[in-house]
């Protein structure tokens, strides 16, 4: 049977690093970082590829398009790039993000601001109120959500305030729709909420999950919103208000547990599963992938550009690889 | 990948003298070569619900130990002192995604004899609450400078220790011929003691009773003829639902009417599981069950009566 939306993928190259890939992030020009567990990075394309920079790396960002910064648990967080390298000591650093000229680095129960690109600079440091750190999503103008043990936090990082702060058991996973302001936060109950910046007492929640979710993401319109549990992917659209307009779609996207998430720009969502194997899925068609694509061992990241037009994927054996994907349009 | 947690005041020095070459050490208190750094992290999967409590830093501390292109041969887990044993036995048997990668090889407790003996004579507990727990549950007590102790001292602290854990392995290092007081590696390690059928000598009474709440109770129950399903199934079922918050350790291998292997059970608070012992090399008699349930305040005739209702009529 084929898909009604031909959704073209190409291999655009594959590599592999010394260790498993621990983290991935494209810089808005679409430059791609890959951070191995031994503290090599990837920069761009396979033969780009830095000496150690960090011993336990857990999360990297692109400060701009030149400097990228790794946190790590040991060290805090290395700013490298442009000739220099930087560490700043940033207590259980775990999450880090960067935006609008400032640099973000989530860890126990604080968000270290940093002022871009002088990284050098003693940074403001912001008690968040929700333990240890374990998602981070930029929202807003300087607004930043942050995830932790014990809830979700929206720092104000041009006052160095908390704006927000709501108590919810683990939060694993954050994304943010910047057209419609709409946050969500997935966490170790199982329940998944939306939340409207504009007007936060709003919120929703959408439950049902007998799993922690570690794993979510909303579309940058605000309308659709995906989450996998165990092999299951569950798809929600949600009205203009906010709220699931019908029953979630919900269908076995995998034949082993779903490990990684990502949606593109244009709605369409990869999932990566501990066999290796890759997804892309429409939202249009939930049953049935459009594409599918494979590496040799668990999938820890799967990341779409910015543009939406080349994904990036990689496996805990250090298997690295870019697929550059057409979406098709509905037959 | 097999983990062995490492628990007591001697808990870092016995694992980093057992650490070998492909082994890795994730602690709290240690960063060396071969090592992940935690952070104790702990949330609940029920807001507030005890017995829910998961330690989210051993899930990202051992995943971050195990999935890597050459994978560690083994995992050693230190507790810090301060850490609360059940829940990261409770962490380590029910997050899926650490199911995927580690199994729970056993529990060590490593007692330093000397100072042990010296709380005994006091006279006092052989440990705080914390340490009594994890006595309780452990698979193996490693008593270090042992060969320090009278004989009548050593005699005294194996007998507290027996007090609060019977099942597990005493092993006291410097008493043995090569006397350097490091256990040998297969004592320790390699035990897989958390997910087979329970291992028990015959002479170990069915009921242990405490005087002093602190102290976990031990339940040692045993039939030897055939279960019916639905009952012992309904049993479990209320042991974990009623005993949650204080159920340390439970495990067991079940002879059920209607299973052509024995079914092994363990759980941890509010998490159980069973699969048919015929996944592990079968090691007993086919109609005898056994199930040892460790925990506080324990109402030994309610869960002896429970257990002897399931058998099958």
């Amino acid at each position: 049977m084929s898909a009604p939306l031909v959704t073209c993928m190409v291999e655009q190259w594959r590599t592999r690093l010394g260790d498993a890939c621990r983290s991935m992030a494209w810089s808005s020009q679409g430059r791609l970082l890959v951070v191995g567990a031994d503290g090599r990075s990837l920069v761009d394309e396979p033969g780009q590829v830095t000496a150690p920079m960090s011993p336990d790396p857990l999360h990297a960002a692109w400060l701009g398009e030149r400097r990228v910064a790794i946190v790590d648990a040991i060290t805090g967080v290395v700013f490298a790039g442009s000739g220099n390298v930087d560490t700043q000591f940033v207590a259980g650093a775990r999450r880090v993000d960067s935006a609008g000229g400032r640099t973000v680095v989530a860890g126990s129960n604080i968000l270290s601001v940093f002022g871009h690109p002088d990284s050098g600079a003693r940074p403001d440091v912001v008690t968040t109120g929700v333990g240890h750190s374990h998602s981070l999503v930029h929202a807003a103008g300087a607004l930043w959500a942050v995830g932790g043990t014990t809830g979700l936090a929206l720092v104000d990082a041009s006052l160095g305030c908390v704006d927000i702060r709501i108590e919810l058991d683990g939060v694993a996973a954050l994304d943010y729709a910047p057209a419609t302001g709409r946050l969500v936060a997935a966490d170790l109950a199982g329940s998944i909420h939306v939340l409207d910046l504009r007007w936060p007492e709003r919120g929703i929640e959408l439950d049902g999950y007998p799993d922690p979710v570690r794993r979510v993401a909303i579309a940058s319109a605000g309308d659709l919103v995906v989450a996998p549990a165990d092999d299951e992917l569950t798809w929600w659209w949600l009205d203009h208000s906010g709220k699931p307009g019908a029953e979630p779609d919900r269908g076995i996207g995998h034949d082993a547990t779903i490990t990684a998430l990502s949606m593109s720009a244009d709605r369409l969502v990869a999932s990566g599963d501990a066999s290796g194997l890759v997804r892309i899925w429409s939202p249009f068609l939930t049953d049935y992938p459009v594409a599918s694509a494979s590496l040799d061992a668990e999938v820890v990241e799967v990341r779409w550009s910015p543009d939406g037009r080349r994904l990036a994927m990689a496996a805990m054996s250090g298997e690295v690889a870019v697929l550059e994907v057409t979406p098709g349009l509905l037959a | 990948m097999p983990v062995t947690v490492f628990a007591g005041p001697d808990a870092l020095r016995l694992a980093l003298r057992l650490q070998s070459p492909g082994d890795c050490v994730v602690a709290s208190n240690w960063n060396g070569p071969g090592s992940v750094l935690i952070e104790p992290d702990v949330a609940h999967r029920t807001r507030e619900c005890p017995c829910c409590a998961i330690r989210l830093d051993l899930v990202d501390g051992l995943l971050r130990a195990a999935r890597r292109r050459r994978r560690p041969r083994r995992l050693l887990l230190v507790a810090d002192p301060n850490d609360d044993l059940t829940t990261m036995t409770y962490t380590l048997l029910s997050d899926a995604d650490l199911a995927r990668h580690v199994r729970l090889d056993g529990v060590v407790m490593a007692v330093d004899a000397v100072a042990a003996a010296t709380r005994i004579a006091a006279p006092g507990l052989i440990g705080n609450e914390l340490e009594l727990d994890a006595l309780a549950v452990a698979d193996v007590i490693v008593l270090g400078r042992s060969g320090e102790l009278t004989t009548d001292g050593f005699g005294r602290l194996v007998s507290a220790m027996r007090d609060v854990n019977q099942v597990g392995h005493v092993c006291a290092p410097a008493l043995s011929l090569r006397g350097d007081d490091r256990p040998d590696d297969d004592v320790v390690m390699g035990l897989d003691a958390w997910h087979g059928a329970p291992t028990l000598s015959a002479a170990i009474p069915s009921v242990s009773r405490r005087d002093r709440d602190d102290v976990p109770d031990t339940v040692v129950l045993r039939q030897a003829a055939p279960l019916d399903p639905d009952a012992i199934d309904e049993w479990l079922t209320w042991l974990v639902d009623t005993h949650a918050r204080r159920l340390l350790r439970m495990q067991g291998a079940l002879a059920v009417v209607s299973a052509s292997a024995r079914v092994c059970c363990h759980g941890v608070r509010s998490f159980a599981m069973s699969h048919s012992e015929a996944a592990d090399p079968v090691t007993s008699r086919r109609n005898d069950s056994l199930v040892i349930v460790v925990g506080h305040g324990l109402d030994v005739d309610e869960l002896s009566s429970g257990f002897a209702a399931t058998r099958a009529r």
